[in-house]
C-alpha cells in the first residue's frame, strides 16, 4: 500500500504524467475527428 | 510578434469561417436541403478549401508551438522567474511543490496537446492530384482548441502570479504542516489509517519508516544489530539518514529512501532520488514556515510592514484547541503564520 502510494506520489510529481495523458488524448481526438470527416458523416461543412 | 488571437482573426477572415457560420446557421434545416446548400457552398468555395484549412491549422499550430515548444512563456516566464524569485526571496523549500502543482502540469499538457493535435490533423490534409481532403470538423475543433489555449494562458499567468505571493506560500506550508501533524497525532491515537505517513512500519522497516521513527537512527548505527550502512556512510549520506527523524536538516528533499529488505544482507536494496511528499513529517512544513520568517528583507517581512501587523491577530486552531499565533515576542516564523 505504501509502495503504491509512493509510486502515485512520484507520478504526480513528474512533469511527464499528466502532459502525456493530455497529449495522448489529443492524438486520439485528432485521429477520431479525421476519421469522422473521412467517413462523410459530418456534412455540415 | 504574433499574438495568440491570430487563429481567431484567421477564422473570421477566412472562407472557413464563412463556411462554419453558414453551416451552423442552417443546422436546423432538413438533411436534404442542408446537404444541397453545403454542396453548393463547397462548389463555390471548393478549390482552395484545403489551403484555407492548412493556413488555419498552421496558425494554430504555430501559436501552440510558440507557447509549448519554444517555451518562451512557460519556461522563461515561469520556471526562470520563479527560480530567480525563489533565490532572492525564499529558499528552495518553499517552491518545492511547483512541479507537483496540478495546474502547471495541466496547462503544459494542454499546450503540448494542441501542438500535437495540429500536427496530426495537418498531416491528413491533402490537395491537388491526390484528391482534395480537408477535415472540416477537425479544423473547426482546432479553432476551439486555440480558444481554450488562450484561456489556459490567461489562467496560467494568473495562477503563477498568485501562487508566488507570500500569503499563498504560507497558506500552503501551513496546510501541509497541519495535515502532517494530524496524520502523526490523530484525534484518537491508534486509529490512524493504514499506510499513512507517521504510522510506524512494522514488517519492513527502512528509511521510509525512519522519518516517523526518531530512534531508528540508533538502530542503524554500524555497530548495531542491523549493520551494513557502511556503503552509505562512505558516500556521506549516512549522517543525513540518521537525522531522518528529526526533520531539522535541509537534505530531506533530495535524499533518499531506502527500501529495507527483510534481511540485513540485502540492505540497501535500492535508492530513490527523492522522498515522496506524503512521507514527510511536519518538520518540512515547519521548516518552510521558518524560512518565510527568517528572511527579514523577504516578502513576508514586507507583507508585515505593509499591513502593519493588523492581520496577525491570534488565529484559532483548526481543531479548536487554542491559538496558533503565540503573540508578541514569539519567534518570527510563528508570528508570520
Amino acid at each position: 500500500m505504501l509502495n503504491l502510494r509512493s509510486l502515485w506520489d512520484r507520478l504526480r510529481s513528474s512533469l511527464w504524467f499528466v502532459p502525456s495523458f493530455l497529449v495522448t488524448g489529443s492524438v486520439a481526438l485528432a485521429l477520431g475527428l479525421v476519421e469522422i470527416d473521412a467517413s462523410g458523416k459530418w456534412t455540415h461543412l | 510578434m504574433d499574438s495568440p488571437i491570430r487563429p481567431v482573426a484567421a477564422l473570421v477572415r477566412g472562407r472557413l469561417g464563412r463556411l462554419a457560420g453558414h453551416a451552423l446557421s442552417h443546422r436546423q434545416l432538413d438533411d436534404h436541403r442542408g446537404r444541397r446548400r453545403v454542396l453548393d457552398h463547397h462548389r463555390r468555395f471548393g478549390p482552395g478549401i484545403e489551403s484555407e484549412a492548412v493556413n488555419l491549422l498552421t496558425s494554430v499550430h504555430y501559436n501552440a508551438s510558440k507557447i509549448g515548444r519554444n517555451s518562451r512563456i512557460y519556461v522563461e516566464f515561469t520556471c526562470t522567474d520563479v527560480e530567480k524569485f525563489t533565490a532572492s526571496q525564499y529558499t528552495s523549500f518553499i517552491l518545492r511543490n511547483f512541479m507537483r502543482d496540478r495546474a502547471n502540469q495541466t496547462v503544459l499538457g494542454i499546450f503540448l496537446g494542441i501542438f500535437v493535435y495540429c500536427v496530426v490533423v495537418l498531416r491528413t490534409i491533402r490537395g491537388g492530384d491526390e484528391g482534395e481532403f480537408a477535415p472540416s470538423l477537425a479544423v473547426l475543433f482546432g479553432v476551439v482548441l486555440s480558444l481554450v489555449g488562450i484561456g489556459c494562458l490567461i489562467f496560467f499567468i494568473h495562477h503563477i502570479a498568485s501562487s508566488i505571493q507570500a500569503e499563498s506560500i504560507i497558506k500552503s506550508a501551513a496546510d501541509e504542516t497541519i495535515d502532517a501533524i494530524d496524520r502523526l497525532f490523530p484525534d484518537e491515537m491508534g486509529g490512524g489509517r493504514v499506510g499513512r505517513v507517521g504510522r510506524r512500519p512494522r514488517a519492513r522497516p527502512g528509511l521510509h519508516g525512519l522519518a516517523a521513527d526518531p530512534g531508528a537512527g540508533d538502530r542503524l548505527h554500524p555497530g548495531g544489530r542491523r549493520g551494513r550502512p557502511a556503503s552509505l556512510r562512505a558516500s556521506g549520506r549516512l549522517s543525513s539518514a540518521w537525522n531522518a527523524g528529526s526533520g531539522s536538516s535541509s537534505w530531506r528533499g533530495t535524499l533518499v529512501a531506502v527500501a529495507g529488505g527483510r534481511s540485513a544482507g540485502r540492505w540497501p536494496r535500492r535508492l530513490v532520488h527523492r522522498r515522496p511528499p506524503a512521507h514527510d513529517g511536519p518538520g518540512r512544513g515547519l521548516r518552510r514556515l521558518a524560512d518565510c520568517g527568517h528572511r527579514p528583507e523577504g516578502a513576508v517581512a514586507g507583507h508585515q510592514r505593509h499591513h502593519h501587523r493588523r492581520d496577525l491577530r491570534p488565529l484559532p486552531d483548526v481543531r479548536g484547541r487554542g491559538v496558533l499565533n503565540p503573540g508578541p515576542g514569539a519567534h518570527p516564523s510563528a508570528s508570520a503564520y
